[in-house]
């Protein structure tokens, strides 16, 4: 499970006159454990001390030799000046945010789908759960690479979690609009449809705010301090 | 165990070989075939309630889908040589656009064609006016429209609005099924039936025909 991780490259691109960096060729893990937890059904408290079913863990196996040649893990970030950012209740305490995208690129959504369509729901689904997996893995990853980025620029300075649209108060469309304004996205093949949703699906955007004293509540440290309490992915029931 | 039991484990079970021996044994031996319906459908209910439960994993819900779809498909033609073809109705029917649950459409469709009415299954998560233009070409007498989730339903309604919309309304009967509907809803929207299972589903059908 534990892979090597590969060479990482971090570009730092020109674009209209803004140094952004591009983060790409690494290499991200994927956890039985968690895509078991993606694939576990109900929101019960109810026990589940049920084994995992044998051939359940095989077709897994075999679902991640698939994956792992599909998943093209990348992000792309830069970090602004927080006053020009809006809604100011997220931002006022910040003195510089980071903006981000991230994304696994589209090759394992497209396979994904091709399962489906061919009445292999369940390859299609466990393929679905790797690849929601890889793209929180990826998120986790470009986050801690930019912190490493930045480390000499927020020296004695507080840095919050990893917020995204949707999330805390920030309003999806809201929050979309101002990301996807201020990094040019396109060098990573991130779109953003009328809907607001990203394509490839399995891409995660995000901001993190750094200051003398940030406002340390934003962020996702965990899912019991967040409100979504529907969410798919909430790990607390 | 007997056959029933057995074919219910076979879906639980997710084991589409096995469900797919059953089933054939099932029609040669000449079973109810009505009957083992009825078990394979308790069974995928089943299979979503362990899911609901935290006791199924999602691909294990989908293994008994498959299994299900894959039983369904040697059923279905064997229903339609029962009966002597009788020509009764032309019928549009499908699952809503936004949803992809066609296991209770399918089966709708296969008991009105076993009994006697052309069948036009145009599939799952078609778009209203799919349904419609199909209608309008083959003439057809009614238009059924399946949906199972409540986020889906108010497809039913646009259908419904549309045909109002397009002058057209009057040309057809409009059934709605799938587990969220009620009558209130049927009522409240203005469509002209529906029923909760595919045997009453054909007895509306035929009633609807007569009128
Ligand atoms: C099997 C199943 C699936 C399968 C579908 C496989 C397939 N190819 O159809 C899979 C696992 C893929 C699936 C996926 C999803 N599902 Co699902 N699924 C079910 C389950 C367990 C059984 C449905 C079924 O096949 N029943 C057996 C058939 C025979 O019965 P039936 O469909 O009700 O049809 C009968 C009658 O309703 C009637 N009828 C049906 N159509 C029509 C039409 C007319 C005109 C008439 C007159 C009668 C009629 O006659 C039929 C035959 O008797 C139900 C739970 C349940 N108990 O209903 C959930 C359920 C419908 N699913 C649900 C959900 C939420 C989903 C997902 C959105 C989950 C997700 N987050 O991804 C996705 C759907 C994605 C999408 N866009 O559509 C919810 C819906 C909640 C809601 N009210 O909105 C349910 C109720 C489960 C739950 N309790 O939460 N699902």
């Amino acid at each position: 499970m534990e892979q090597t991780l590969s060479l990482l490259k971090i570009l730092f691109k020109e674009q209209r006159g803004n140094l952004v960096s591009i983060i790409e060729d690494f290499q991200i893990y994927l956890n039985d454990k968690e895509i078991l937890r993606l694939l576990r059904g109900g929101n019960s408290t109810k026990a589940r001390n049920r084994e995992v079913p044998q051939d359940l863990l095989h077709e897994i196996k075999e679902m991640k030799e698939i994956a792992i040649d599909l998943i093209k893990p990348r992000g792309i970030y830069n970090i602004f000046n927080s006053r020009n950012l809006v809604p100011r209740f997220l931002f006022e305490k910040s003195e510089r945010t980071v903006l981000a995208v991230c994304t696994i690129g589209e090759n394992l959504e497209k396979r994904c789908s091709e399962f489906i369509k061919r009445g292999k729901l369940s390859n299609g689904v466990i393929l679905d759960a790797i690849a929601s997996h890889a793209a929180e893995e990826t998120a986790e990853y470009v986050n801690q690479k930019i912190l490493e980025e930045i480390v000499q620029e927020t020296k004695g300075k507080e840095i919050t979690y990893r917020f995204s649209p949707g999330y805390c108060k920030w309003s999806l469309e809201e929050g979309q609009k101002l990301i996807f304004n201020f990094l040019q996205t396109a060098s990573i093949e991130v779109s953003l449809t009328k809907s607001m949703m990203m394509r490839p699906v399995k891409s995660v955007s995000f901001a993190i705010n750094t200051g003398l004293e940030v406002d340390k509540e934003l962020g996702i440290k965990n899912c019991e301090t967040c409100d979504l309490i529907n969410c798919a992915y909430r790990k607390v029931k | 165990m007997d056959l029933y039991t057995k074919s219910k484990e076979a879906i639980l079970n997710g084991n589409t070989s096995l469900a797919e021996e059953i089933v054939k044994k099932a029609i040669l031996e000449n079973y109810d075939i009505n009957a083992l319906i009825d078990t394979l459908s308790e069974a995928i209910r089943e299979a979503g309630d362990l899911f609901e439960e935290g006791e199924f994993f999602l691909p294990e819900l989908m293994r008994s889908a498959e299994a299900m779809k894959a039983a369904m498909g040697i059923l279905t033609p064997t229903l339609s040589q029962e009966k002597e073809s009788r020509f009764i109705g032309k019928v549009v029917i499908g699952t809503i656009e936004g949803d992809i649950h066609d296991i209770g459409k399918t089966l709708v469709a296969s008991m009105l064609s076993a009994e006697g009415f052309e069948v036009y299954d145009l599939g799952a998560d078609v778009p209203v006016a799919t349904f419609i233009d199909k209608a309008v070409e083959v003439d057809a007498h009614l238009i059924c429209v399946s949906a199972l989730l409540t986020t889906t339903m108010v497809g039913q309604k646009k259908l419904i609005d549309t045909l109002n919309e397009r002058n057209i309304r009057e040309k057809f009967k409009v059934l709605l099924g799938g587990a969220p509907v009620s009558k209130r809803w049927v009522e409240e929207i203005g469509a002209d039936g529906t029923a909760d299972n595919a045997i009453s589903a054909v007895k509306l059908a035929k009633k609807l025909m007569v009128l």
